[in-house]
């Protein structure tokens, strides 16, 4: 059952063995193992629920509006300002990401188990997770005729150099290529969590509420007792009814940032560790233009991508975006601004993303009732941000490109090849980079090491019998990867975790 | 005809002002900012923003109105275009980040309603399209060209 707004006309008093706040791929996941073991399970979303016949009609930045927090323009303060999109939205931001698909690398999980003392997460022990994680959301290898030129063309240029890439996986079914994945995939080609995990766990009996915003987590005894919210509008965000659930064990899979931040606001300080150690991937774009004709918005928009200085933490990937996205931020106004936009026709973009291993952030709650989120670049980290966009750069000239827009302060585009050397000459600060992030984790990180985690190895909350966690902030470090599979994965593992032990905490 | 959501007069004249000199009429593709009131656009683009963000935005149109009285000597309104476009060309390419970040947003909050308006995605000759024209429901229901 899935109740909007709109079915509901009077308070909802729900008493379940499980409430979960988020139902993104970690609250879905979560949802459907738990209500599969005959747990009565309700579910809290904060956002809407959209099908394809709703989000189709929307341009792009309807979209913006209504699929996303913020506009999709969360902000990150530090010395460089940073964009975070973050997805709302029944299905969370699976219904918003570009559907890229990695398992955890092997030596990530490593170091978790080396470093943190994770337990029970060893590549060999997480393989089924992920197997049935790819097999539930049909996760394939996108080939190239599914790329688009925009796509074809970075590969070009990186086989021209030498470069180690491929073509990346997806978790789609019958994909158009019509470059939306970002603002709802019209066709539900994409296997966003609520066209899979979403109706699994409803077949068993799991209740989803969208439009219920939890507020207050109420905390009796060492345990959680209650949480109260509300129903609100979907169009304004204004209370119309109070929610009130009573289970018998939280699961909060709200996000790296909401995570936190409801805690916070409740004053539940887990660990000193809570709201600290975030990591967001850093990312950048790259945009080029060709004198042929690309037209990348025909094509899925991140395809493929370059992975020669992975061992680095530097990943190229595929990204492009439609007109009204894309168009405002070249660098020019006036005539030679609308000069360049109506050349979009002939523009490439591909993106860097550097796995930010020595950077972090915060989440602290913040004027306005919305968190505050600081984060500082390290100096070694804002050195692969700069390789990895001369990198994209020479493979945009090796492809034959007439000029590359680097995205930094003070370069306006490079003409030629030889230009790039300016980006290892100058003396660039973070704030000289236009950047953006899309996998925010580590909030609440999880471990065996009490005084350095929030949640142990299957993600119990430490100080709060019946409060587990799962979702990318228990992740302790950067995956370097997009994490979708990954947190898919630790949800169906952890929510196991629980089933195996329900007479500990379902009591 | 759309009605002013978020901004008084005083604000509008501001925002039509910027996004004027923004995306004037004329050049690579004719109609600009005036043509398709592109601060109503933006007015009405930002009903739903949260009331902390939307203080920073008015804030900020405040800012590149009155700054040039300072250094100017008179208001961003009360300036010609190629002034105008010279004053925004140097907050675009300050090299105080704060400077640079507030017009960009400002910029972006513009054009993004700007290009997504109809009459200029057929100025421009865009139609979205994908890889399978003949086979997309999306397409068809959008009533966009089947191919480009």
């Amino acid at each position: 059952m899935l109740l909007t707004y709109n079915d509901i006309n009077k308070d909802v008093v729900e008493t379940p063995d499980v409430c979960i706040i988020g139902s993104g791929a970690g609250g879905a996941v979560m949802a459907d193992v738990l209500s599969g073991a005959g747990l009565d399970v309700v579910v809290m979303e904060e956002g809407s629920y959209y099908t394809k016949e709703r989000y189709s009609k929307y341009k792009p930045i309807e979209s913006l509006k209504i699929l996303y927090r913020d506009y999709g323009s969360t902000v990150i303060m530090g010395k460089a300002t940073i964009i975070l999109p973050l997805g709302r939205a029944i299905g969370g931001t699976t219904v918003v990401n570009s559907g890229t698909c990695f398992r955890t690398p092997e030596e990530v999980l490593e170091d978790w188990a080396d470093t943190y003392g994770v337990v029970k997460a060893s590549p060999k022990e997480m393989e089924p997770y992920f197997e049935r994680v790819e097999n539930t959301i049909s996760v394939v290898t996108i080939t190239p005729e599914g790329l688009g030129k925009n796509g074809l063309i970075f590969k070009r240029g990186a086989d021209a150099l030498g470069l180690s890439n491929g073509m990346l996986r997806h978790n789609m079914i019958n994909c158009n290529g019509c470059g939306r994945c970002a603002f709802g995939c019209p066709h539900d080609a994409k296997q966003a969590v609520h066209l899979n995990f979403i109706p699994s766990a409803m077949k068993k009996g799991a209740r989803f509420y969208a439009n219920a915003k939890a507020e207050r987590l109420v905390i009796d005894a060492g345990r959680v007792k209650q949480v109260r919210g509300s129903i609100v509008n979907e169009r304004t965000g204004n209370r119309l009814y109070g929610m009130t659930v009573s289970p018998k064990l939280l699961v909060l899979s709200a996000g790296t940032i909401y995570t936190p931040y409801i805690l916070q606001k409740n004053n539940i300080r887990l660990s000193p560790e809570l709201g600290k150690n975030l990591t967001i991937h850093p990312a950048a774009r790259i945009t080029s233009f060709f004198d042929e004709l690309i037209e990348g918005y025909k094509g899925i928009p991140q395809g493929n991508f370059v992975d020669a200085y992975a061992s680095e933490g530097i990943m190229l990937e595929g990204i492009f975006v439609p007109p009204e996205i894309a168009l405002p931020v070249i660098q020019a106004v006036g005539i030679e601004g609308k000069k360049r936009a109506h050349e979009y026709d002939n523009l490439a973009a591909f993106g860097v993303m550097v796995s930010d291993k020595n950077s972090s952030g915060t989440v602290r709650p913040g004027l306005d009732n919305s968190p505050f989120i600081t984060y500082k670049l390290h100096p070694y980290d804002l050195k692969k941000l700069i390789k990895g966009i001369a990198v994209a750069s020479e493979i945009f000239f090796a492809a034959g490109a007439k000029s590359v827009d680097p995205g930094v302060y003070g370069i306006k585009e490079f003409t030629s090849p030889s230009d790039i050397a300016q980006m290892f000459t100058r003396r660039l600060k973070a704030n000289d980079f236009e950047m953006m992030a899309f996998h925010p984790l580590g909030t609440a990180r999880m471990g065996e090491l009490a005084g350095h985690s929030v949640v142990d190895s299957f993600g119990m909350a430490r100080g709060l019998e019946n409060l587990f966690i799962s979702d990318g902030s228990i992740f302790p470090t950067s995956l370097g990867v997009n994490p979708q599979i990954t947190i898919m994965s630790f949800s169906m593992r952890n929510a196991e975790y629980i089933v195996d032990n329900k007479k500990r905490f379902l009591t | 005809m759309k009605e002013l959501k978020v901004f008084d007069q005083k604000l509008y004249v501001i925002a039509q002002a910027i996004a004027d000199t923004i995306v004037p009429s004329g050049g690579a593709f004719q109609p600009g900012a005036r043509d398709v009131d592109a601060a109503l656009l933006f007015d009405n683009y930002l009903d739903q923003f949260g009331k902390l963000p939307l203080k920073l935005v008015k804030s900020a149109l405040y800012m590149l109105q009155y700054v040039p009285l300072l250094t100017r000597l008179r208001s961003f309104t009360a300036m010609g275009p190629q002034q105008r476009l010279r004053y925004l060309e140097g907050w675009e390419n300050s090299r105080f980040a704060t400077k640079r970040n507030l017009f960009l947003m400002l910029k972006m909050l513009i054009l993004m309603p700007f290009y997504s308006d109809d009459a200029i995605t057929q100025a421009m000759k865009y139609r979205p399209a994908c890889l399978r024209p003949d086979d997309c429901p999306y397409c068809e229901s959008m009533g966009q060209e089947q191919t480009k």
